[in-house]
Formats: C-alpha cells, sequence, structure tokens
C-alpha cells in the first residue's frame, strides 16, 4: 500500500475511533438526542429542536457519522487521492467528506423522527425494535437495497481544474452519501431502536455495513440469498485470513532484509 | 510429462488430430444436459449467461430449466474481466474445459495427451494466421456428419460476415508493458488493475484490451436476424462466448502471451502481492474436474502451467517483438519487481469533462501539466538511464460506459507545435492503439455498483517524441477516439474522463 494511502486510513480511523470515544463519554448526553428521546411525534419537532437545540441535535449526529460512516468511505478517499491532481488531494477529499457528512446531518435527522414516530405509536422499545427489526428484514430483501448498496461502489469522474473538481467531489459526496443512506437506513434504525442498548446494537451494525462495504458488489434480487452468500464470504474470509496475514509479515520481513 | 498446446495452423488449413477429436469432444458434450457440470453449455454459463437471451437463441429449449440456486451462484457468470484476476481466473478456467475434453476425447478412443490448441492470430511466419481455422467455418466434419465446431452465431466484422483481423486487432503492445499491475485506481498494466473479484467492470490491463477484446468482437460481430433482431455473435458477449467453440483457442493464445510477457524479460513478474496470490479473498475460484467434483483455486496456483495440476506448455513462448522492453523499467529496483504499487502514479493531465462518442468518435483536448511534461520530456532525450528515471506516462479513457458491445475504436493523440520540426521526420500525431467495447453493456449497469470500463495506453514513447521537437505544445494534448465499425442503432457510448498519468518513484 501507498504510504499517502496509509496516511489517510490512519486518518480515517482515527476519526472513527474518536467518534466512538465521544458517542461512549458522552452517551447519556448524545444518545437521547441521535434516538430522539422524549420526543412524541412529528407535532412536537419544534419543541424538540427548541429543547436540545439545533446545533446540539447536528453535532450529535456528526460523532454518529464519524463514528459509524467514516470507514465506509475508505475506498472512495483512496480512489479521489488517486485521480486528482496532487496539489487538489486534500481539497478534493474534504469536498467529498463534505458532501457526505451534509447529506447524513440531513438524512440522520430524519431517521430520528421516524424513530420518534415509531416510538410514540408503540407501547415499549421492545416493540419498537422488533417492529424496525421487521422492517430491516423486508427492506433487505428487497433488490433496490441491494442496487444501493451497489451504487456505494461506483466512483465517478471528477473534473480535475478549478472550484469545478471540487464541485464534483462534493457531488460526488452527496450521491455516495445516498446510496449508502438507502443501504444503512434500515439497520440504523433498528440500532436506535434498541433502548438501553443503542451503543452495542451501533457498534455491530457499523461493523455489518463495514463488512459489507469491503465485499464486492453482488447482482440484485430478491429474498435474503445475497445475505446468505455474505455470510458465507465473511466465513471463508475468516478461514482464509491466516495465510494473508503471513505472506504480509513474509514480505515484510524480506524487505527488512533487503534494507 | 506436460501436455503441449500447439498452434492451431501448425498443421495446415486441413483437419486434424487435434480437431476432429476437438470436435468430437464438444459434440458429446453438447449432448449433455444444462444442468451437468461437464456439459457444453453448463461451461460456457460459467463465463456468462442470459436467460432470456439464451433461450431467445435457442441455446435453451423451452423445457429445459437452468441449474439450481447453489449451482448457478456456485459456478456460473463468474468470470473475471476489468480486473488483476482476468489471466489467473482465464487460466483455471481454460484448464477446467481442457480437462474435461480431454476426458470426453480419451473415452471415444482418443489420445492420452490430447491439448487445446490456440490461435495465435498475431503471428507474422504463419500467412493464415488471421484467419478463422476452416475446422471452424465447415458446417461438416470431413466425414459427412454435422460440424460441432461451427456456429451460425459467428458474424465477423464485415459485411460479408468475413472475420478480419487488422494489425491494430492484433497488436502486440502489451508485451511492453513493464508492470503486471498498477494498482487500484489509476492506470491498468499487463495484468489489469487491483480489485475485489470482478465479473464486469474496472481497469482492463493492455492484454485483455488488445487482441484479447478486439478479437472478441471482430470474431462475433452482429447481425440482424429474422424474428430476432440485431443479434450480437455468440463472442460478442460475456454472456455467450463460451458457447463458440473458437473462444476456448482465442483464449489459449491470451493464455500463451501471458507466459510470453512472463518470459521474454526477466524483469517481468507476477504480482508478489497476497491480494492476488492468495485471491480473491472473499471467495475462491471453483472449477468443475471430468468427474463432476469441485476443484477450489487461488491465483498462486495458477502461476506454473507444467505444475500436476494444470500440467500443460506451449510449443511456442518466443519474444514476438522486436523492440525491448519500455522505458519505465529503471523505476522498479530489483528487489520490488512484482509488488505492487511499486511506484506511485499520478494524474498530470484530464480534459475534465464527459465526451460522446457519435458517429465520427468524438475528439477532446487534454490539458496537461506543462512543466511535468517538458521536465520528462527532456530527460528522455538524455539515454536510457535517465529516461528510466523520468518516469511512464499513460492515457487513460475512464468510466467508458454505454450498451453498444460490438463496436471497435481506434485511439489517436496530437500534441502539435508551433514550429520546427522533429529531427527524426516522425509525426506529431500517432495511434496509441485501439479497444472495443466487448463486456461494456455489463461494465455500465450502475444498479450492479459497475462504473465502467477504464482502458489505459502507453504514451511513454509520445513523450520522449516530444523531447526531440524544438517547439512543442505541451499544455495540451488532442485526443481522437475514431470509430472502426459501422455505427449501430444503439445509443453511443460515453467516456467519463480522459485523464493522463505518470508512473513515479
Amino acid at each position: 500500500m501507498r504510504k499517502r494511502h496509509l496516511r489517510i486510513v490512519g486518518a480515517v480511523a482515527a476519526t472513527s475511533a474518536a467518534g466512538w470515544v465521544v458517542l461512549l463519554l458522552g452517551g447519556p448526553i448524545l444518545l437521547p438526542v441521535i434516538c430522539g428521546e422524549g420526543w412524541t411525534g412529528v407535532a412536537s419537532v419544534e419543541a424538540f429542536v427548541a429543547v436540545n437545540g439545533l446545533p446540539a441535535v447536528l453535532a450529535a449526529h456528526g460523532v454518529m457519522v464519524a463514528a459509524m460512516m467514516t470507514p465506509l468511505l475508505v475506498p472512495s478517499l483512496l480512489s479521489i487521492s488517486d485521480r486528482v491532481f496532487a496539489r487538489k488531494r486534500l481539497p478534493a477529499m474534504l469536498a467529498f467528506s463534505l458532501g457526505y457528512a451534509a447529506f447524513w446531518l440531513v438524512f440522520g435527522s430524519l431517521l430520528t423522527v421516524a424513530h420518534a414516530v415509531l416510538s410514540a405509536a408503540l407501547p415499549n422499545w421492545q416493540a419498537t425494535a422488533v417492529a424496525t427489526a421487521g422492517l430491516c428484514l423486508v427492506w433487505h430483501a428487497l433488490p433496490w437495497r441491494q442496487r444501493f448498496l451497489n451504487r456505494c461502489h461506483v466512483e465517478r469522474p471528477l473534473a480535475g481544474h478549478g472550484i469545478v473538481a471540487d464541485a464534483t467531489a462534493l457531488t460526488h459526496g452527496c450521491r455516495t452519501a445516498a446510496s449508502c443512506a438507502g443501504a444503512c437506513a434500515a439497520p440504523m434504525l433498528f440500532a436506535m431502536a434498541c433502548g438501553p442498548f443503542v451503543l452495542p446494537a451501533m457498534l455491530a451494525v457499523a461493523a455489518f455495513l463495514w463488512i459489507e462495504r469491503i465485499l464486492p458488489p453482488e447482482r440484485p434480487g430478491w429474498g435474503l440469498g445475497n445475505h446468505l452468500r455474505t455470510a458465507r464470504r465473511i466465513g471463508y474470509m475468516a478461514r482464509s485470513w491466516p495465510r494473508f496475514t503471513r505472506h504480509v509479515w513474509q514480505r515484510h520481513g524480506a524487505a527488512r532484509a533487503h534494507a | 510429462m506436460s501436455r503441449v498446446r500447439r498452434s492451431v495452423w501448425s498443421e495446415g488449413p486441413g483437419w486434424n488430430e487435434t480437431l476432429i477429436w476437438y470436435a468430437k469432444a464438444v459434440g458429446v458434450m453438447t449432448q449433455r444436459p444444462v444442468t451437468e457440470r461437464t456439459s457444453w453449455r453448463f461451461l460456457a454459463g460459467m463465463h456468462g449467461y442470459h436467460e432470456g437471451h439464451w433461450r431467445a437463441l435457442g441455446v435453451l429449449k423451452p423445457e429445459e430449466t437452468l441449474p439450481g440456486g447453489t449451482e448457478l451462484d456456485m459456478f456460473w457468470s463468474k468470470c473475471q474481466h476489468g480486473s488483476w484476476y482476468f489471466l489467473p481466473w482465464h487460466r483455471g478456467y481454460l484448464s477446467a474445459f481442457e480437462q474435461i475434453v480431454l476426458s470426453a476425447v480419451v473415452e471415444a478412443g482418443g489420445p492420452q495427451d490430447w491439448a487445446l490448441p490456440y490461435w495465435n492470430y498475431s503471428s507474422t511466419a504463419e500467412p493464415n494466421a488471421r484467419k478463422v481455422h476452416p475446422a471452424f467455418t465447415a458446417p461438416n466434419m470431413p466425414d459427412g456428419t454435422p460440424n460441432p465446431l461451427y456456429t451460425r452465431f459467428r458474424f465477423g466484422n464485415s459485411e460479408a460476415g468475413e472475420v478480419i483481423l487488422s494489425d491494430l486487432d492484433v497488436d502486440l503492445g502489451a508485451l511492453s508493458d513493464s508492470v503486471y499491475s498498477r494498482g487500484w485506481n489509476t492506470a491498468g498494466g499487463f495484468g489489469g488493475g487491483g480489485s475485489a473479484t470482478s465479473h464486469n467492470a474496472g481497469q482492463a490491463g493492455s492484454l485483455e484490451r488488445t487482441p484479447h477484446g478486439n478479437v472478441h468482437t471482430a470474431v462475433g460481430g452482429a447481425a440482424e436476424l429474422p424474428g430476432l433482431g440485431e443479434v450480437p455473435g455468440f463472442m460478442s458477449l460475456f454472456e455467450t462466448a463460451g458457447l463458440d467453440p473458437l473462444f476456448w483457442l482465442h483464449h489459449a493464445n491470451i493464455d500463451r502471451l501471458w507466459e510470453v510477457w512472463l518470459k521474454r524479460d526477466q524483469k517481468h513478474r507476477n504480482p508478489d502481492d497476497a491480494r492476488w496470490l492468495g485471491g480473491p479473498m472473499d471467495r475462491p475460484f471453483v472449477m468443475p474436474r471430468p468427474d463432476g467434483s469441485e476443484w477450489h483455486f487461488a491465483s498462486a496456483e495458477m502461476v506454473a502451467t507444467d505444475a500436476p495440476l494444470l500440467n500443460y506448455v506451449y510449443d511456442d513462448v518466443s519474444d514476438p517483438l522486436v523492440v525491448t522492453a519500455g522505458l519505465t523499467e529503471g523505476l522498479v529496483p530489483p528487489a520490488h519487481q512484482g509488488e505492487v504499487e511499486a511506484v506511485d502514479t499520478q494524474l498530470i493531465g484530464t480534459n475534465g469533462t464527459e465526451i460522446r462518442l457519435g458517429a465520427g468518435g468524438a475528439t477532446t483536448e487534454v490539458a496537461v501539466d506543462e512543466q511535468v511534461l517538458r521536465r520528462a520530456s527532456e530527460q528522455m532525450t538524455e539515454g536510457p538511464e535517465a529516461a528510466a528515471a523520468a518516469g511512464a506516462f499513460f492515457l487513460t479513457l475512464e468510466s467508458i460506459r454505454g450498451l453498444n458491445n460490438v463496436a471497435i475504436y481506434q485511439v489517436e493523440v496530437d500534441y502539435g507545435a508551433a514550429g520546427g520540426e522533429l529531427p527524426s521526420g516522425e509525426a506529431r500525431a500517432m495511434i496509441l492503439g485501439s479497444f472495443s467495447t466487448f463486456g461494456l453493456g455489463e461494465a455500465s449497469a450502475l444498479a450492479e455498483g459497475n462504473d465502467g470500463m477504464t482502458l489505459t495506453f502507453d504514451i511513454t514513447k509520445l513523450v520522449q517524441r516530444m523531447g526531440f521537437d524544438t517547439e512543442p505544445n505541451l499544455d495540451r494534448l488532442r485526443v481522437s477516439i475514431v470509430p472502426r465499425s459501422a455505427a449501430r442503432g444503439i445509443e453511443p457510448p460515453t467516456i467519463g474522463r480522459v485523464n493522463i498519468y505518470q508512473d513515479t518513484p
């Protein structure tokens, strides 16, 4: 891996880790805002915002996006860094991340609304969790969900010069976020509905999404066949992992010996 | 002792033992039900399939059903294109096919050492090299029975339905590519860009582009058929390519050229990267054995053709090029030969916009970092070592998208000049090569996560030529994509970007 790629991966990992630490330490304050706790429906949106403050709502979602979603951006960021002029690398990556984050702040807030409405309609968090799990199951059995997931892999052409280059990166970020939202919305809603277990649920959902993003696209289809394939592929990767790591260490040893 | 794959023309234009036994075995395999792993259609489906298309063409009869879901998932539509797995996957595929054919040949009383012939269309020693061998065009075998090697879905690329391969179609410039893979996102290399499993999109290697893609399109072609409209030939689509018996000889030649590339220069190495050697990471490649059992393999098991698993060699892996390998080799120190991303690749020019390839093709201007180009082009005039240090230059056609799978284009580049002349008298315009749109439809399926095909052309020689020019215009290159086949009534392809990259140490 190229050194500049390693730097990007390192920066993303640090951002995600920081997000999780903040979520862990600030959970009692942040998680109710993210999940819309105490919010009884659309009619009280203004009241909710008035209590928490718009900056707090956006900040809470920003932390959630940083923790859960940034690792999903690694392939796109590496691709962008390779496909723009050296002097445009940082601006283009920042523009892409900005577009992605902006979309998710808005979409994340909509998820909060959806969760609040569901919570208000159902007797307790357990019922909400079951309902969102059902929703998840249905959405994941439809071909459109796989289409959204597949589109996360699409790396769009970028303009090379001037402000247009940043604008195309920004748009690319928004479009990637839109695809990502379609693929991730249902499991994220489920995580929000897990009551006292929101944080571990968010971590599990994030891990699931990261693994899905690593795997290559699948042909969209009806049913849960693609998920069974994903499970088989995870099993295969776990079994074959030692031979990859062994090779990497052998290479590392050879390079040191050569040096 | 390993079996020997020989040129299909090595015994002349008539039927010979190898072809007669091949035809007999194909005849046996086509009679097997599509659900049987060793049947002709099952093996073809492993490359790709489209049920509706297969039924329309009569490949599948109305009463026949496809193999079950698990079989389909494990075996079918698994060909690897636009990827560094293109060569190892097809080697395994060819080997599985060859062993199944051999088994049928032996069962019918044929030779134990039967081996798949190859079609060396680039040969300059064989006058008929570019023609399809008559054993594949004759409707009947010598004994008057129908010839299983003949198919009516091989339309060629001429009005008369013949296959006419030009110099550009069979060009072996790919053999000069010094690196197997340049990594993930920019230029391909000889064997293709780094990737996860990739059925249909990504960065094709230079060998996959030409002659591989061109020959597919030139042989398959397309034709208007009564009741069916315009039908692409078998070889023109991933979904039908394996149904043409000639497909296997074409790929045997591509496989042979991999061996030629490795042997023509000791610096040419396969990737020394765990993701390629042990890959793919998320699944094994799976092929059927002659007894129908599964054979799982990774790329590392495909590097030695004479190993017991594969057990074949080619009769000719001599270097067909007179020129020596490219200018870039000094960039990669011996300890890092084979290492993917041993050199960094930087963007130095782009046209910044999408272009549409109309009936007359398209021309676009690529704005280039003039300083980089000037420094490198001057350095290249200072001898081989300085030239090597200057790095290699590539033009990429990024995210080619469209539905026309049966077109061939030629790529030209011209840098112009304010005055003066090249001392050598060489032109400032240069034909970089050609490409076909084989697989373009599948590569453009956004819903399947495909962002089109990306193709790479080496322009290092052009940059070197600039160094000898007295007043070259270095801030922009004019790139023309010119169609070499008639326009079809299908929406023209688009090219997302035309970019210039430099390999830098």
